[in-house]
């Protein structure tokens, strides 16, 4: 097959007809279903973490506390 | 979504059975598309239930406005399968690849060659065609093999595809485009790399 800059009409439906062959529907075994489902309605619940290390949190807070000092540099009394 | 599965989710948030509704409704689904990107059936298992595990440990950040629950699915297979292949990169492994070289775990569907030469031959080429085929599909990038496997082994439209992919309808049909092309060109570097193989002494 010569490689061509553009692609026919002609060219994508035997492009797509190879692929939808190519591409045979497969199905999981039904042990493997089953067995990872037992082990998902048993998996240990995960933790939340804590809201003090909530990413955001943590970031308002950095920024407030950067915020408060500019403004105390920038208002500060002259010497 | 329907409003059923509406419903589901937002009790799957907190109920572990209806979890596993959802999860029965999707697993074939996932494990599809899991298994065309790795290539392999112990792969696909062990990173289909890594991406129900996933999905359970993050329900409840999981707001259905705008995006289905089955597109959110396939962002995190599409996740695990992208963290899998960096991982196995360093080993050298190729999924498609293995997909080609493991007929008898998922084969293609029967041609009804027994007992005749001439359909047993054609029989043969259809399977060297397809491993060719899905050799030179691994040699796509990998945004564009995760699009012809959403598009071919899920059947998705170009607009569910963009919600996954986060793309427009418009940047989904000119990828595709994009890809057949490229598709194309592998496909005959491919044939040639396989003519040079076959005709050494």
């Amino acid at each position: 097959m010569r490689p061509a800059a553009r692609l026919t009409d002609a060219d994508i439906a035997w492009l797509e007809a190879r692929l939808r062959e190519a591409f045979t529907p497969v199905v999981p075994r039904a042990e493997f279903i089953a067995d990872a489902r037992q082990r998902l309605l048993h998996a240990p619940a995960r933790p939340k973490p804590p809201r003090a290390f909530n990413p955001t949190v943590l970031l308002a807070v950095v920024l407030a506390l950067l915020s408060l000092v500019a403004a105390l540099w920038f208002f500060r009394r002259p010497q | 979504m329907s409003e059923n599965e509406s419903e589901l989710v937002r009790r799957a948030k907190t109920d572990r059975e209806a979890f596993g509704v959802l999860y029965e409704r999707y697993v074939t689904a996932i494990y599809r598309y899991v298994y065309y990107r790795v290539g392999n059936v112990e792969d696909a298992e062990d990173l289909t239930a890594r991406v129900f595990l996933r999905a359970l440990n993050h329900i409840h950040r999981y707001d259905e406005r705008g995006l289905p629950f089955s597109a959110w699915l396939y962002r995190i297979a599409h996740n695990v399968v992208v963290n899998f292949h960096r991982d196995q990169r360093r080993h050298h492994l190729l999924s498609l690849e293995a997909v080609a070289e493991e007929p008898e775990r998922h084969p293609a569907p029967a041609q009804h060659s027994e007992g005749d030469p001439e359909a047993v031959d054609q029989a043969l080429d259809a399977a060297r065609a397809r491993e060719q085929l899905l050799r030179a599909i691994r040699r796509l990038p990998e945004d564009r093999q995760h699009l012809l496997v959403l598009k071919f082994v899920q059947g998705l439209s170009n607009a569910e595809i963009g919600m996954i992919m986060n793309r427009s309808e418009g940047a989904v049909k000119s990828l595709y485009h994009r890809t057949l092309l490229q598709l194309r060109t592998l496909m005959a570097q491919v044939e040639q790399e396989n003519r040079i193989s076959t005709s050494k002494p």
